[in-house]
């Protein structure tokens, strides 16, 4: 206990001893992860713009024509019943017809060039649960008896969702190789913050120190860095965002970027615990390295 | 107390810095390792603290085999032992009691008991009102004095000083041997690697002489040139007296 009560006593002895290190350090540890924060965001982003994309496909599948509707009814509850179908929607010829005109704009001249005749056939509208099983939905669809033709516009969903999967992976990826190019930065700068101190650190191993009586302070210290640098990377990032998202109302307003609100708290608690863990981790690296070749 | 067995170390397919050592040291004993700069005296101050692993041979301190040593036991034998440099090797943002307590907080020790064995270790370098002080406000010879009572504080078996006058004039010199003196004489072993001639003849110890990392001499009450070799003269620096002293 009281050498715990020493070692506390020494990290801030030490954090104010060496001032300049400690900033340079907590600053490492804020740039990084700002730059993974926002490489997150940016990811999620681009994610929630590709899954909305692909959450309003819709399969329509088209009726024989001169169903009953007991027979429509039937049909209803079959594809109710198929895996993966969220939503069923009956959608007559008349509120085709009307859906076709208000989605083209058409003037009342051009409305009289369809003729008086509604040669629209009856459909079910099938939200599926996943769009990446919409695919499978529409097969499965294909086969019932009341249904003449299925559409869900494949040269657009499958595309999508090959890039959404291939996407997912490669953010996934590069989010990794980051985080591992921040944990080398941070390693760095801790390491210099070590090698400022070699000569308290062997005075310390001459006079009998254990290896892990050294190497408590600089843990301690790595994770007050990573908490700092945690913080202000999660300050530094709501505001360029806030900033970004502002602006982006304005220039694109269409693209409706995912709100810093939605994510906290997790991803505030997310980005001080990687500080932590960063810090913490780096120290743990940096010390233990040294220690074996002092 | 020590002992050297057929030690050889050779530094990364280098030259031998000691070639086949052999060497016992006696409880409360004061020798003095005399020898050229590269001679290999500071190579075997390190292996008796275990900061080097002979290349060949054993070496035991206190009754325990140094080569057997795990990494976690090096700590343990670091305690019962007290280690001098020529650079003092002070902490400079701690005060002189600090840096002598230092060697106590890393133990644990309690604090009342620290403060009174600090105390004890500043009295017995003559320093106890100096305790305050930074070591930039202190000279040479008193930094010195400050690291040896940081190497005693813990009441070691051993005190191993490597060139402990290299940077003092010769009256701290002088000051900083006799209380060395006064060490062994209360009964804690003192190896002393030098290569201050004066010192050694006036204290006339046990000297073990090393030339090219092989001990050439081993010779009680002696002088630091070997018996065939001319003396130099006493009084060596200005204003010091040793043979007063």
């Amino acid at each position: 206990m009281r050498r715990l009560e020493f070692q506390i006593s020494e990290v801030f002895t030490n954090i104010r001893r060496n001032g300049i290190l400690s900033l340079a350090a907590v600053l490492t540890v804020l740039a990084s992860l700002a730059i993974l924060s926002l490489f997150f965001l940016m990811q999620r982003n681009l994610q929630g713009l590709l899954e909305e994309q692909t959450r309003k496909a819709q399969i329509s599948a088209f009726l024989k024509p001169g169903l009953s509707e007991a027979e429509q009814q039937a049909l209803r509850e079959q594809i109710t019943a198929i895996a993966g179908v969220a939503q069923v929607e009956y959608v007559s010829p008349q509120a085709a017809l009307a859906r076709t005109i208000e989605s083209m704009d058409l003037s009342a001249a051009e409305r009289k060039l369809l003729g008086p005749e509604n040669r629209l056939p009856a459909k079910f509208a099938v939200h599926p649960a996943d769009p990446a099983g919409i695919e499978s939905v529409a097969e499965q669809l294909q086969k019932l008896a009341g249904v003449q033709d299925v559409r869900y516009g494949e040269k657009v969903v499958a595309p999508l969702n090959e890039l959404q999967r291939r996407f997912r992976q490669w953010g996934w990826g590069a989010l990794v190789v980051l985080s591992l190019a921040t944990c080398g930065i941070i390693s760095n700068a801790i390491r210099l913050t070590i090698y400022a101190r070699r000569r308290e650190i062997r005075i310390m191993q001459l006079v009998g120190a254990t290896d892990g009586f050294i190497r408590m302070p600089f843990l301690l210290e790595g994770l007050v860095h990573g908490i700092v640098g945690g913080l202000l990377a999660l300050l530094t990032t709501s505001v360029l965002y806030a900033q970004v998202r502002e602006a982006s109302a304005v220039i694109i307003p269409w693209l409706k970027l995912i709100s810093l609100e939605e994510l906290m708290p997790s991803f505030g608690i997310g980005l001080v615990a990687l500080g932590m863990l960063f810090g913490f981790g780096s120290s743990l690296v940096s010390i233990r390295q040294f220690l074996r070749e002092a | 107390m020590i002992v050297i067995r057929d030690v050889t170390v050779r530094y990364h397919r280098g030259p031998e810095a000691l070639a086949r050592a052999n060497l016992q040291i006696r409880r409360g004993e004061f020798v003095f390792l005399v020898g050229t700069s590269g001679s290999g005296k500071s190579t075997l101050l390190k292996l008796l603290y275990r900061d080097l692993l002979p290349t060949e041979g054993r070496v035991w301190v206190n009754d325990q085999d140094l080569t057997t040593l795990s990494r976690r036991e090096i700590p343990l034998l670091r305690r019962q032992l007290g280690v001098v440099f020529q650079d003092y090797r002070l902490l400079p943002y701690k005060t002189a009691s600090e840096n002598v307590a230092f060697a106590l907080e890393v133990i644990g020790d309690e604090p009342r008991q620290m403060h009174r064995k600090v105390m004890r270790a500043l009295a017995r370098v003559g320093l106890q009102q100096r305790q305050g002080a930074m070591p930039h406000e202190l000279s040479g010879g008193e930094q010195q004095r400050i690291s040896i009572a940081r190497a005693l504080v813990n009441d070691p078996v051993l005190l191993l000083a490597d060139e402990p006058t290299g940077n003092l004039d010769p009256d701290s010199s002088l000051g900083v041997m006799q209380l060395l003196d006064e060490i062994a004489a209360s009964g804690t072993t003192v190896v002393v690697a030098t290569h201050d001639r004066h010192m050694v003849d006036h204290f006339r110890k046990r000297v073990v002489e090393l030339v090219d990392g092989r001990i050439v001499r081993d010779e009680e009450l002696a002088g630091y040139a070997r018996p065939s070799e001319p003396a130099v003269a006493a009084a060596p620096v200005e204003g010091v007296d040793l043979a007063e002293a």
